[in-house]
């Protein structure tokens, strides 16, 4: 079920933010009623998705399995994306590529996966290009794959809009191979989402 | 319709062009730094440009530049839940005022998550833009009201002079509408290779007439009841155009096209060319299209542009190149635990030809273990005996590509079992008409390149098409050249019908690459798809094997995925 709030420590703070420059309280109470109706929030939900026993090909032309890539023993963020996608996907590819960088030391490992929804067109190479257009690291796997399997993973993770440029914005984090998915839907920011990583790693 | 001839250049009025082309062109240098900054995430200095997203996420060059999200028009559009507004020089530099007709389109004809239908309900209206405005709204995401700019529009960090250059840039974007409409008309041409086979010219232009005169038959009942306007029809009358397209036969030899498209151009200047058929390369009108930025809409042509894809012409598919490069992809995977393998391929000096061959050269160079043995065939090799002796030799087994149109090849099967059976490629599109008379042992060993969806896989658009065609009384003759016309004229209508009256180019190219996927399709490949800067609607191919026995109708089977041209 999908659990709305105001999410993280993020959001007041960016809130905060635009009240100290812009100084005054109608432009605070503004850009608190735009953030909230426009995108820079996210909706946050939990469920068990079924990964399909499926074989991607990554940016480098390596077969990756695609259910195992998805529950490994190390955290994984993942996000549908395409290289040629006009507004949304600039917004997801540079999240990720601030939380790579941004991660503080001593968090663990975070694996990044992002599976292009256009597979007729986003070869290995494209990917390749585009990976290194976003300053991707090694730990951030690109994948592109036959387009039935490409629609087959969307629709496990119920993210298939049968149109790429019907595209919502989505992001997945799984913390260990037995918990289940967290589904952001919306723009979370980087600091949003290493708060929720990290709140999910500490034992309970 | 009219239909024209090209007449011989007329000096007067390439020269005119040339000006207007010149003008365009060359807007100044402040324009020029406006514009790199616009398309290319570039600085004034050349470095790139440095922004931040939602207070936190850096962004710089290419991935911070204007063109990602409101696109070459400046017409934005967005994609699902993003709306992003226009920021043409008209958008910015007159008060924003509510518009019904915009409101119903992307209210009513476009698929939009809640947030933004929500978004669309508000008006905003705001002041026009200064150049102070303008330089908050860039820098610190506010609108002349103080109303905070959606929180995906980045906050740029630019100096006064790069700022200056972006603002002079914007209030010269997309200002005017292009050229080729007036208040009652818009003109398209289409284009007739007068070197084509005229049963296929004609099966183009059988489908463009009876979809010009169906479109206006319906654009004129609209007009003349002004009264009857159920679902605010009248607030969209006046976006309402009669086309008229006009046939540009091009004579002679393609190093001639330019100018007699210039002379036509100048005659009667167009919004786009719809569709058009040669077997000749395409080139001639891709680089008039691309000089002039006059759309050019999937022309029905094997030998497309494929190196630099430009702006301006949007293809069906990559043509003959692109079967070569999905056949070296599949020999590039199917090869790939043997040691180097020579394969021989064979093409005659015709465009035709040479250009796949060319094309899978290139392709093939990518994997070391591919050798590629070139053999230009001429009218004497006469393909006999010692000929295919002497390019199969005996001993390794090559792999045969063959892009000649007779699937025979002569005296090949004479010594086909002494070749050691070698795997034979061809193309499909090449060869179809032959395929029926080929000797059992060649036919076992044929693999084809195959663009288009298999038998049997064909898209429920279809039947729709094919229903339009024949309630229009066409005949069914070259259907494949019927359905892409079609499917050409749809899609320049839906387009043309989101455009309103913003008749501009780009824009309207940009509604077609994001509109495509939907639903125009006629089903001779299995996906039509675009995106920002994609233009091939189809980009790949299957490697297919013929099945059944002989004196039957050969059987399609693919061997290979659709395979993507990279």
């Amino acid at each position: 079920m999908a659990m709305l709030r105001a999410a993280g420590r993020g959001f007041p703070a960016l809130i905060v933010a635009c009240a100290l420059v812009v100084a005054g309280p109608l432009a605070a109470h503004e850009a608190h009623r735009q953030g909230q109706s426009e995108t820079w929030h996210y909706t946050r939900s939990t469920a068990d998705y079924r990964v399909p026993p499926l074989t991607l090909m990554d940016q480098n032309n390596v077969p990756v399995a695609i259910a195992e890539a998805l529950s490994g023993a190390e955290p994984v963020v993942m996000q549908f994306v395409f290289t040629t996608c006009p507004a949304v996907c600039p917004v997801l590819s540079n999240t990720l590529a601030a939380v790579q960088d941004d991660l503080p030391p001593g968090t663990g490992k975070l694996r990044l996966i992002s599976i292009t929804i256009d597979p007729f067109y986003d070869t290995p190479k494209r990917l390749r290009s585009y990976a290194h257009d976003v300053g991707a690291e090694g730990a951030w796997t690109f994948l592109t794959g036959d387009p039935a399997d490409v629609v087959a993973v969307q629709k496990a993770f119920d993210a298939y809009e049968g149109n790429k440029m019907r595209h919502i914005a989505l992001t997945f984090l799984k913390t260990a191979p037995q918990a289940p998915w967290i589904r952001f839907e919306g723009f979370i920011t980087p600091d949003q989402l290493i708060a929720e990583y990290r709140s999910l790693r500490k034992p309970r | 319709m009219t239909r024209r001839t090209i007449a011989p250049a007329h000096a007067g009025h390439a020269l005119l062009l040339l000006l207007a082309v010149l003008i365009y062109a060359a807007p100044g240098q402040a324009g020029d730094v406006g514009r790199r900054l616009y398309r290319e995430g570039l600085l004034p200095d050349g470095n790139p440009v440095q922004a931040v997203l939602g207070g936190s996420v850096p962004l710089r060059g290419k991935q911070a530049a204007c063109v990602n999200c409101h696109r070459r028009s400046g017409f934005g559009k967005g994609e699902g839940q993003v709306y992003v507004p226009p920021i043409t020089g008209p958008a910015l530099f007159n008060e924003s005022a509510p518009e019904r007709a915009e409101f119903l389109r992307e209210f009513f004809q476009e698929i939009r998550p809640e947030s933004v239908r929500a978004r669309l309900r508000y008006p905003n209206l705001r002041p026009a833009y200064t150049a102070a405005t303008l330089a908050t709204a860039i820098r610190d995401g506010r609108d002349p009201t103080g109303r905070v700019l959606n929180p995906v529009m980045p906050h740029y960090r630019l100096d006064a002079q790069a700022l200056a250059a972006l603002t002079a840039y914007l209030k010269r974007l997309s200002r005017h509408p292009d050229p080729g409409v007036d208040s009652k008309t818009i003109h398209f041409a289409t284009i007739v290779d007068e070197a084509m086979d005229p049963e296929r010219s004609a099966a183009m232009l059988a489908v463009i007439t009876a979809y010009v005169r169906r479109k206006n038959l319906d654009t004129g009942r609209e007009l003349d009841r002004p009264k009857h306007s159920p679902h605010y029809k009248d607030v969209l009358r006046r976006t309402l155009r009669q086309w008229q397209v006009h046939v540009w036969t091009l004579k002679g030899a393609t190093e001639t096209w330019q100018t007699q498209l210039e002379a036509a151009y100048a005659r009667q200047p167009v919004f786009a060319i719809l569709g058009g058929i040669s077997a000749q390369a395409w080139r001639a009108v891709h680089e008039f299209c691309e000089t002039i930025m006059l759309p050019c809409l999937f022309p029905q042509t094997e030998l497309p542009v494929t190196a630099a894809e430009g702006a301006y012409t949007l293809y069906l598919s990559r043509g003959l190149p692109g079967e070569a490069e999905a056949l070296a992809r599949y020999l590039s995977g199917r090869l790939l635990r043997q040691a180097k393998t020579r394969i021989v391929q064979l093409y005659r000096n015709t465009p035709l030809e040479q250009r796949p061959a060319a094309a899978f050269r290139a392709a093939a160079r990518r994997f070391p273990h591919l050798v590629v043995e070139d053999h230009m065939v001429t009218d004497a090799s006469g393909l006999d005996q010692p000929f295919w002796r002497s390019v199969l030799g005996t001993g390794d087994r090559p792999v045969l590509v063959s892009w000649l149109d007779q699937p025979d090849h002569g005296d090949l099967a004479a010594v086909f079992e002494a070749a050691g059976r070698p795997e034979i490629y061809m193309s499909h599109s090449r060869t179809a008409a032959a395929l029926s008379a080929l000797s059992p042992p060649i036919r076992a060993a044929l693999r084809l390149t195959y663009p288009f969806a298999l038998p049997g896989d064909r898209a429920p658009r279809q039947y729709r098409a094919r229903a339009w065609l024949r309630s229009r009384g066409i005949r069914r003759v070259h259907e494949d050249i019927q359905l892409n016309t079609w499917a050409t004229m749809a899609i320049a209508d839906d387009a043309l019908s989101h455009l309103l009256e913003h008749f501009n180019r780009d824009y309207f190219i940009e509604i077609i690459e994001h509109r495509i996927e939907n639903e125009f399709n006629p089903g001779l490949v299995p996906r039509f798809s675009l995106g920002p800067g994609q233009r091939f609607a189809s980009k790949g191919a299957y490697i297919v094997r013929l099945s059944g026995s002989r004196g039957k109708p050969a059987r399609l089977e693919a061997v290979s995925s659709w395979l993507i041209s990279e």
